[in-house]
């Protein structure tokens, strides 16, 4: 102990010089200096720059005497603990004594004195100077440990350091505690609160304080909890309580370190994430690229863009049927593609069916267009289907369309209409021949003197007649035979009067229909719409023929036309009554099938059961219905529907429509 | 019965000027020098329709396809032309449309089509009228003298 071995000094104070050298003759060691003074003024001096362990002072002394040294030693804070033994030659009366005490004398030494007493006496404040210099070192140096450590607590500002006092009371509350739980030492410091480290948050608060209780329990408990920083904000911590205890083993507090985890956590979801999203995406790549291989198997092109109509999948087929790689040709939206209406009108953008797909959620079904080939540069009509993509929350996010080739298609339906066309011109010109020359050979005999004029007439007269009936059949075998090749009829529309077709069928009929009453029911107002006369005529006809077929005991057939509103649009509606055999319920589904007779009267009455197929296509044709109401021996009610709007006949001249046609189509 | 299937204009003459004294010679004047083009492909319907509007005073010459028709009408302006619409070469649409090429004011057309579109088919070349095959002689009689402007 080097420090220790520094000389310890003592004063003492006599006007005597033998009675000084007597002092320190007795006094004098190898651990003290001894620093003599001969008056009251010469010590104070010493005093002003050295500590001492202890004075000896004589009271009786010229100038300043040995109480009044004392006193001043007393007064100076340097010195007022400085023990002081005084020595004086004889103790005169109490008074004496107790002034010296009063002024802090430790102890009094009568001369002459005891050298081995005296050497002893002082002895004791050597050692006693020694001892306190070595605990105010001690002192210091602790005091320079606890800046220090302090300096480590507060600049260990990720983590939360607190030392709490055995009942839990704050102590400390470094700079990463304020960082943490947004409050300040001064706030913190002596609160007993570890709830304050999570307001609202009962969880949290019952895993702290299981973490302290296991704490004192075991001497140390660490877990990961969820603080409540000020502001209410959550905190992930790891947190570590450890018991302390003093050098007997009793617990002096704790030290709770708590490091917010926040942004470990963080990253760490961060990580996760990022590896969930690689498998997904993995996932997505693989799903797709087997999507993408039975997509490209398929005939059809298929097309599918996002919400925003960047096409994101497509197959072979598609690039085949455009003529180019879609997905590497084209940065517009759907594809860059084109299309045209069937006549060779262009599209406009927001006519394309993906377009009408992603901004309406619109369902495209069997409309056909023209697509140009990139390649070919032919136009190939195709047939495209499509719908809307949805996702769970059925928000749109994209859209699909399926597209054929039709070509085959509708080169087929060109050879059937050439077909059609060139059947329909070879049959009818021969009957326009013979009906012609009958008609003008007519003309020519009735000019013709002589009585065989009129019969000639009649008989050119009957080819005439013949031949108009032959056309009447071959228009329907015509009809039929379209409808049986699939192709629609071609409607000749005109402004067309149904009560009108209705009086002039009833007119024809009523003659060979004997037992039957004929009757029309009707507003006197025509029932105008832009139909096909002729083959409206043939669906009458073909109506009130059937009710007196079907009604061989003869009554009454009623014809009743008028008009009907349906959702604001006016329509004619015709309907013919019959008092006849009725149709068993379970046939009415099947009387408009081609061939199909009604089982109560198949083999009883003639007919080829084309009649009504052909009568409700050309209804249906027409936008229209034809309905049925039957009763089983009561009779049968049809009703033929047409919607009497005029619509806008593309090129429709009021030239052309003014003069109606003449002759039977 | 006239034999000719073409038609030769002198021929026509001959024939209207027999037409004319025995049945209607007071139509004469005005009907003279008007020419109605008949044009089908089918001979029999060329003859009979050139008897007709011959036995009614008018001067007829025919052709039997839609280039013929385009250029008889071409070379003589006629007054009216009676064209059926399914016709070699060029179809009746097509040379109603190339008449407009060749006219500022096209003669008048009556229409004739066995394909049961007579009037959609009117309305989109702007015909004067139709018919449909097969027609009475009568209506087209009509027809004609309507779209002439004759009684």
């Amino acid at each position: 102990m080097a420090v220790d071995i520094d000389a310890v000094n003592i004063l003492l104070v006599d006007d005597e010089p033998k009675n000084l050298i007597a002092l320190s003759a007795v006094l004098d060691g190898p651990d003290r200096r001894l620093v003599t003074a001969s008056s009251g003024e010469e010590a104070l001096r010493h005093l002003l720059h050295q500590d001492f362990a202890v004075i000896l002072l004589d009271v009786h002394m010229p100038g300043i005497d040995g109480f009044d040294t004392a006193e001043l030693i007393r007064g100076r804070e340097r010195t007022k603990d400085t023990p002081i033994i005084f020595l004086t030659a004889e103790i005169r009366g109490q008074g004496f004594v107790s002034r010296g005490y009063s002024l802090g004398a430790v102890d009094y030494i009568v001369k002459p004195f005891d050298p081995e007493a005296l050497r002893a006496k002082v002895g004791v404040f050597v050692d006693l100077f020694r001892k306190n210099g070595e605990v105010k070192r001690q002192a210091a140096r602790l005091a320079d440990m606890t800046t220090f450590l302090n300096g480590v607590l507060e600049s260990a500002t990720d983590y939360a350091i607190i030392a709490l006092d055995p009942e839990g009371r704050f102590l400390t509350w470094n700079e990463g505690a304020r960082r943490i739980y947004g409050y300040t030492a001064d706030e913190m410091v002596g609160k007993r609160d570890l709830a304050a480290l999570h307001p609202g948050h009962a969880d949290g608060a019952q895993k702290v304080g299981d973490l302290l209780r296991t704490a004192a329990r075991q001497g140390k408990a660490e877990a990961v909890v969820e603080h409540v920083k000020r502001g209410g904000r959550r905190v992930p911590v790891t947190a570590t309580i450890s018991r302390r205890e003093d050098a007997d083993g009793l617990s002096i507090g704790y030290v709770l370190v708590a490091r917010d985890i926040t942004a470990q956590q963080r990253a760490e979801a961060q990580r996760l994430q990022l590896i969930e999203e690689q498998a997904a995406r993995s996932e997505a790549e693989a799903a797709r690229d087997r999507l993408q291989q039975v997509i490209d198997v398929l005939p059809e092109g298929i097309i599918l863009v996002d919400a925003a109509g960047h096409v994101f999948l497509n197959n072979a087929a598609a690039d085949e049927i455009v003529g180019r790689d879609l997905a590497g040709t084209s940065d517009g939206p759907f594809g860059d593609l084109v299309l045209l209406q069937l006549d060779g009108t262009p599209c406009a953008p927001d006519e394309i069916p993906l377009a009408r797909i992603i901004q309406h959620g619109e369902l495209v079904k069997g409309e056909q267009f023209l697509l140009p080939n990139a390649t070919t540069e032919q136009q190939v009509p195709v047939l495209v289907n499509g719908a809307p993509l949805r996702d769970q929350q059925g928000r749109l996010t994209g859209g699909v369309v399926v597209f054929q080739d039709i070509s085959p298609i509708k080169e087929l339906e060109r050879q059937k209409d050439t077909f059609l066309a060139a059947a329909s011109h070879d049959l009818k010109n021969p009957l326009t021949a013979i009906k012609a020359r009958a008609q003008i050979l007519q003309r020519q005999a009735a000019r013709m003197p002589g009585p065989d004029s009129e019969r000639v007439v009649d008989g050119l007269r009957a080819i005439d007649t013949t031949a108009t009936r032959l056309t009447a059949m071959i228009n329907e075998l015509l009809d039929v035979a379209r409808l049986q090749m699939g192709r629609p009829l071609l409607l000749d529309r005109q402004p067309t009067d149904l009560e009108e077709i209705a009086r002039q069928v009833t007119a024809e009929l009523q003659p060979s229909a004997d037992r039957h009453e004929i009757e029309i029911k009707a507003p006197p107002k025509k029932k105008l719409g832009l139909w096909d006369r002729a083959r409206l005529e043939r669906v009458v006809t073909n109506l009130v023929s059937n009710a007196v077929k079907f009604s061989p005991e003869g009554g009454r057939v009623t014809l009743v036309v008028r008009e009907e509103d349906r959702n604001g649009e006016p329509w004619v509606a015709l309907e013919v009554h019959d008092e006849g055999v009725g149709i068993p319920t379970e046939d009415v589904p099947r009387i408009f099938e081609r061939f199909y007779r009604g089982s109560n009267v198949a083999g009883a009455i003639e007919g080829t059961g084309l009649g009504l197929t052909g009568s409700r296509h050309i209804a249906e044709q027409h936008g229209g219905q034809l309905l049925v109401e039957s009763e089983q021996g009561k009779g049968s009610v049809f009703t033929l529907l047409l919607p009497a709007h005029i619509p806008v006949v593309q090129g429709a001249s009021p030239q052309a429509a003014q003069v109606v046609g003449a002759g039977a189509p | 019965m006239a034999a000719d299937q073409v038609g030769s204009v002198s021929g026509c003459l001959e024939q209207r000027a027999v037409s004319q004294t025995e049945d209607r010679p007071s139509e004469d004047g005005e009907r003279l020098g008007a020419i109605i083009l008949v044009v089908d492909d089918d001979p029999e319907i060329r003859d009979v329709v050139r008897w007709l509007l011959e036995d009614e005073g008018w001067t007829v010459e025919t052709a039997s396809d839609g280039r013929d028709a385009l250029e008889r009408a071409t070379r003589a302006r006629p007054a009216l032309i009676v064209l059926d619409m399914g016709l070699p070469i060029l179809s009746g649409e097509e040379v109603a449309r190339r008449l407009h090429d060749v006219y500022v004011d096209p003669p008048p057309i009556i229409v004739v089509s066995a394909d049961g579109r007579a009037g959609e088919k009117a309305a989109r070349i702007g015909a004067a009228s139709y018919l449909h095959k097969p027609f009475d002689v009568d209506a087209l009689a009509r027809l004609v003298r309507l779209a002439l402007g004759s009684p």
